[in-house]
């Protein structure tokens, strides 16, 4: 008895053996391209990462370096004028609160609303808070800064001619105003994304569930509160993750729009103005001197030690509050 | 079931779907208004709507910024980077969800990994710079096409709709694997494909970054750096600004009204990966 089923253990691995269709010299030659591409510019240059903040190699060509131990990171935290880093990693920091919070909440009521089937026009809304997404940095930026533009744009003549106020200030070269304004065009631009995974999430439910409430006498606000908000919560828990994790690596719109000047440079935009040269994206493109890449490969490495703080300790902070509900 | 009508919900989010339809639209009718207005128009009555249909602007600025030739190379890079990311991430992601090759296991988890490890900006610019790559047409579509861990982890849930004895049929009749994989798994998820294929095309023609960083001669620009010819240190001129961004985002419209519900899910599927 035993040996019968030990043949037809073999009997079935010969099989499967068999099953294997395709040379595998042939699905491994063909793997080949893909994989080494994802190796030679995934994950060598992710490692070397780590290693170049030890030294202090430049964007120059032809130019030597060499190991420079923590010296990087010393700078960074110690040397550095602390004012000023305690201001990049405070706008590092608002940038992400403000815009998590901000295009979350805009986005969950949004798809709440346009969940709801009496309200006409509602996929064409769709449609249109979604197309920012895919429009890209660039043209984003270029929109707002023709809105935003001084002394002929919109908000301007609005402020001076309508609001009647006194010397309006030019929104995306003040020290004070141009950091909102880029915090506002990166949640114009991607709320469309957040309010599409709750629109999913909603749609997993029931509509019975609202009607038996609605006939129970419950107020849209308790609906929305009792049962929405629990029953999306998983959605809400990838959407924060995700805005959180995205909007303090992202520095695009920064870079098109005020080219990390003006108080607007978070951390993620010193990474690359300190890599490459502050001059962003000009026409005549500059390659500005001071590319300082071991020291921005150090900033690099605080940055993605960053992302990965906050992404467990939200994580825990979400999964915390779904156990309460 | 009586329906419970409640109307100053109702009138509620009415109110604030306008308004938020007003903040969505209201620069892109602004970016339009401002394209097709004369330069004079435009310094007198700079908010109003437009008095003038200055079509003219689009050639202007089409010549000015060089977008005859920017578009072409962005042609360029978009359909070489493009064929080549979705076929590079298709003949990875087939045989690992199928486990036709050994550690297919592992090798799905180093591309899941992918998504998790530090930005390697710096060691690729090095990598390019010493490869004598820098600036060069071959060098930025390097960089551009990319296998992502979101293209194999979607195509991989994919390819489980195709039976597997497929497959067994068509290495019986002595098909080859890569006439396979061509003739009959891409054209079986084609919404895959596409899905994938439109955000690839959408995420090169956007790019800024990398074409910042890589490309510094104007005959290797890619299309959205015309965008800046226009916005000098002192003075922009908006109007043909406006023509240059309508001409950069009209492919991208066009893609979208065509294929919204694949460039939907192909977005989708890279955010909510959880």
């Amino acid at each position: 008895m035993a040996s019968s089923t030990r043949e037809q253990k073999k009997l079935m691995k010969k099989m499967t053996k068999e099953k294997r269709l395709f040379p595998v010299w042939a699905v491994v030659l063909c793997m080949v391209p893909g994989l080494l591409h994802y190796i030679i510019f995934r994950l060598y240059p992710s490692f070397m990462t780590a290693i170049y903040s030890f030294t202090d190699i430049s964007g120059l060509p032809g130019t030597s370096w060499k190991f420079v131990g923590w010296a990087n990171y010393k700078e960074f935290f110690v040397l550095q004028n602390t004012r000023d880093l305690k201001a990049a990693l405070g706008r590092t920091a608002i940038y992400s609160v403000v815009v998590t919070l901000v295009q979350n909440s805009i986005a969950l009521v949004m798809a709440v609303i346009l969940n709801a089937k009496f309200l006409r026009g509602r996929n064409f809304a769709r449609s249109i808070f979604f197309m920012p997404v895919i429009l890209g940095a660039a043209v984003v930026a270029t929109m707002w800064k023709l809105i935003f533009s001084t002394p002929t744009g919109p908000i301007y003549l609005l402020m001076k001619d309508v609001l009647k106020i006194e010397n309006p200030p030019a929104i995306l070269s003040s020290y004070s105003y141009a950091f909102p304004a880029v915090i506002a065009a990166q949640i114009w631009q991607h709320m469309g994304y957040s309010m599409v995974i709750f629109l999913a999430s909603l749609q997993s439910i029931p509509e019975d569930l609202y009607e038996a409430s609605r006939i129970d006498g419950a107020s849209e606000f308790q609906i929305f509160w009792r049962i929405t908000i629990p029953l999306v919560w998983s959605a809400i828990t990838v959407n924060t993750l995700l805005a959180i994790i995205g909007s303090l690596q992202s520095y695009e719109l920064i870079m098109t729009i005020t080219r990390g000047g003006f108080n607007t440079a978070t951390l993620g935009m010193m990474v690359f103005a300190t890599a490459f040269g502050g001059g962003g994206a000009t026409a005549s493109g500059g390659s500005v001197a001071g590319m300082r890449q071991g020291y921005a490969a150090a900033e690099s490495m605080v940055l993605f030690a960053g992302v990965l703080v906050v992404t467990i300790i939200s994580q825990t902070i979400m999964n915390k509050l779904e156990a309460e509900r | 079931m009586g329906k419970i009508k409640n109307v100053p919900f109702r009138i509620f989010c009415y109110v604030l779907m306008i308004i938020f339809l007003f903040i969505y639209l209201f620069p892109l009718f602004y970016v339009v208004n401002t394209s097709i207005k004369s330069a004079q128009d435009y310094m007198q009555h700079p908010t109003a709507i437009t008095r003038t249909w200055q079509f003219n602007n689009f050639v202007t600025a089409w010549n000015k910024a060089d977008f005859g030739k920017y578009i072409w190379n962005s042609i360029l890079y978009t359909t070489v980077c493009t064929v080549a990311s979705v076929l590079m991430s298709l003949l990875l992601a087939f045989p690992i969800s199928r486990k036709y090759v050994p550690f297919s296991g592992f090798l799905y988890f180093l591309f899941i990994a992918g998504l998790f490890l530090p930005n390697g900006m710096i060691p690729t610019f090095q990598l390019i710079l010493k490869s004598g790559l820098y600036d060069t047409k071959v060098g930025y579509m390097l960089i551009m096409t990319g296998v992502s861990a979101t293209a194999v982890f979607f195509y991989t849930g994919y390819f489980k709709s195709i039976p597997k004895e497929l497959d067994e049929a068509a290495a019986m009749d002595g098909c080859g694997y890569l006439r396979y994989v061509i003739s009959c798994v891409i054209p079986l998820s084609k919404p895959a494909v596409v899905s994938m294929g439109m955000l690839s095309m959408i995420g090169v023609w956007n790019d800024i970054v990398s074409s910042t960083i890589y490309l510094t001669t104007k005959t290797n620009y890619n299309i959205t750096r015309g965008l800046f010819v226009f916005q000098g240190q002192y003075s922009n001129d908006w109007t043909l600004t406006s023509a240059g961004l309508l001409i950069v985002a009209a492919p991208l419209i066009l893609a979208y009204i065509f294929g919204q519900r694949y460039i939907v899910d192909g977005i989708m599927a890279g955010g909510v990966k959880a």
